[in-house]
């Protein structure tokens, strides 16, 4: 059933069960519980109720200098009562529990990954036995953070100080977008990664794709896949496109030898609806792709709740063997700076990765949703989505185009970036569960100086 | 018996019925569901129902969500 409050913009779905994070070290394994402001005896109870943790320590029973380090850390619950924030040791199934209790009207307001932003901090002195004042710091920012994700106010600043605005263009090479995401640095290709891309179809015969497997369907009535829109195949070249472009132009796609499937569920007007797209999904579960790339979305209203069909469906792929990742544009309603709309559906389901879109100097696009919606609307990460050069159907088909290749915008473009990066990922950390995928994904983004709300964990990073 | 003009929907099958789609499907046929497409890998089924009927294929036994199906979705670039 809907949930009543908004998920934090970059907290990933439960981590496989039995399984650790794989982020490099960017999460620590631990959550930390946002309680209400006038409920933490309340919360903890309901943590306790939630996971049948029992064993807690209290940053309050130590005073106003130090806690024992080795008690904080041992700890199940460690509570930190003025912060009203509780770092809780959960496995899966006692954080499902916690989710649960965060989506009821109770004490617990929102569940989150500990995350890289302690690890921006000096490490507490574990000798000295100590937790220092820095390291409550951290959990002082997290806890803004936090409420920053509720809320949509700006992030905090010591987050957004990480990293200065950084200018890219495209060059001879690559486009801006694989410079920004690391794709240009990468030794991996998404080798063998099946990738669906559901949009308007594809050229099959793109020069670029030469000796590239491709699978494709419609679920277009009376259409064929042949791409007489452009948009998919323009998706289809930054999801996967080559290595070397047939023609000498730069670089544009990120999983160059991830295995194409083109799932047709937009019209060549560039429009559809719940019935193909659905079908799409299900094509690329049977067909055991492990990312689903959605540059498509329908507008949402404020307050408006997710779809429970689509969020069902993306947590029965996300669960499936060997388990399915669905990406999808967050939308392009807003007009920044004045107007900013919600995610569109389905991207604001919780279990689908939401991504908004970047200009060449890393800031947020004027057209791109923002997680403003309390009903589990959030952005997760984002991706290049300004003046993205990829490939475009022949002029043949597309009367009036330019030849082969395209700079268009929108999310639908940082979508694609996202789903191919998702590719390099499972081929770098091979075995990973589609969870773990998001959680790579999300735990090595780019930390920017924009707020959570528009951006969430930040710009999708590639594994170099 | 005026014939209720009928509506595309998408219905969500439950976990526990995933398995057993086309006994779900019977059961809604029994209140008007005309099925389109069993998507059984994801435990999804399109069809059309009479308008005024979309509301109890909700109360059928494996269902777990029903939604009208929207057909307003747009690429997403400019």
């Amino acid at each position: 059933m809907a949930r009543s409050r908004t998920r934090p913009a970059s907290s990933p779905p439960p981590p496989p069960a039995g399984g650790e994070t794989e982020t490099g070290g960017d999460l620590t394994g631990k959550y930390l519980v946002l309680l209400r402001d006038d409920g933490v005896k309340e919360g903890l109870q309901a943590i306790k109720d939630a996971t049948g943790l029992k064993e807690v320590c209290n940053a309050a029973d130590y005073g106003a200098a130090a806690v024992e380090m080795t008690e904080a850390n041992d700890a199940e619950v460690f509570m930190l009562d003025k912060l009203r924030v509780a770092v809780v040791d959960a496995d899966p199934t006692q954080l499902g529990g916690l989710r649960s209790a965060a989506a009821d009207d109770g004490a617990i307001l929102a569940v989150e990954p500990e995350r890289i932003m302690f690890a921006l901090i000096p490490p507490p002195d574990v000798s000295a036995g100590l937790l220092p004042f820095e390291y409550l710091r951290g959990y002082k920012d997290a806890v803004d953070n936090l409420y920053a994700a509720l809320t949509g106010e700006r992030a905090n600043g010591d987050v957004a100080a990480e990293l200065a605005a950084a200018r890219f263009a495209d060059t001879a090479q690559f486009t801006w977008g694989l410079q920004a995401t690391r794709v240009s640095q990468s030794r991996f290709s998404g080798r063998g990664v099946r990738v669906a891309v559901l949009d308007t179809g594809f050229d099959l015969d793109h020069p670029d794709f030469a000796g590239r497997v491709v699978t494709s369907q419609s679920f277009v009535t009376g259409q064929a896949v042949k791409d007489l829109n452009g948009h998919g195949t323009h998706c289809i070249g930054t999801a996967l496109g080559s290595q070397q472009t047939a023609g000498g132009a730069r670089r544009y796609g990120c999983a160059f030898r991830g295995d194409v499937f083109a799932g047709k569920v937009l019209s060549n007007q560039g429009s559809g609806a719940d019935s193909g797209i659905l079908a799409g999904i299900n094509w690329a579960v049977t067909n055991q792709c492990r990312v689903v790339s959605m540059s498509l979305g329908a507008p949402t209203q404020v307050g408006e709740p997710f779809s429970p069909v689509y969020e069902a469906v993306a947590q029965r792929a996300l669960r499936s063997n060997p388990g399915t990742l669905i990406v999808a544009a967050a939308g392009n309603e807003s007009s920044r700076p004045g107007v900013i709309k919600p995610v569109g559906r389905p991207a604001n389901c919780p279990s689908i990765l939401a991504v908004a879109a970047l200009d060449a100097n890393l800031g947020i696009a004027p057209f791109s949703c923002g997680g403003i919606n309390p009903s589990g609307g959030g952005v997760d990460v984002a991706g290049p989505g300004v003046g993205v050069f990829s490939s475009w159907p022949d002029p043949a088909l597309v009367p009036g185009g330019p030849a082969r290749y395209r700079s268009i915008s929108g999310t639908s473009m940082a979508t694609p970036h996202t789903a191919g990066i998702a590719a390099m990922w499972l081929e770098a950390r091979p075995g990973s569960t589609a969870q773990a995928l998001w959680q790579l994904l999300t735990g090595n983004a780019r930390r920017l100086a924009l707020p959570s709300r528009d951006v969430g964990a930040g710009l999708v990073q590639a594994p170099v | 018996m005026g014939s209720a003009q009928m509506v595309d929907v998408t219905v969500m099958v439950d976990d526990g019925h995933k398995d057993d789609m086309p006994a779900v499907a019977g059961r809604l046929k029994a209140e008007g569901f005309v099925l389109d497409e069993l998507l059984e890998g994801i435990g999804v089924m399109t069809g059309k129902v009479p308008a005024t009927a979309v509301a109890a294929l909700t109360g059928v036994t494996g269902v777990s969500a029903v939604e009208k199906n929207r057909t307003d979705y747009r690429t997403q670039s400019h």
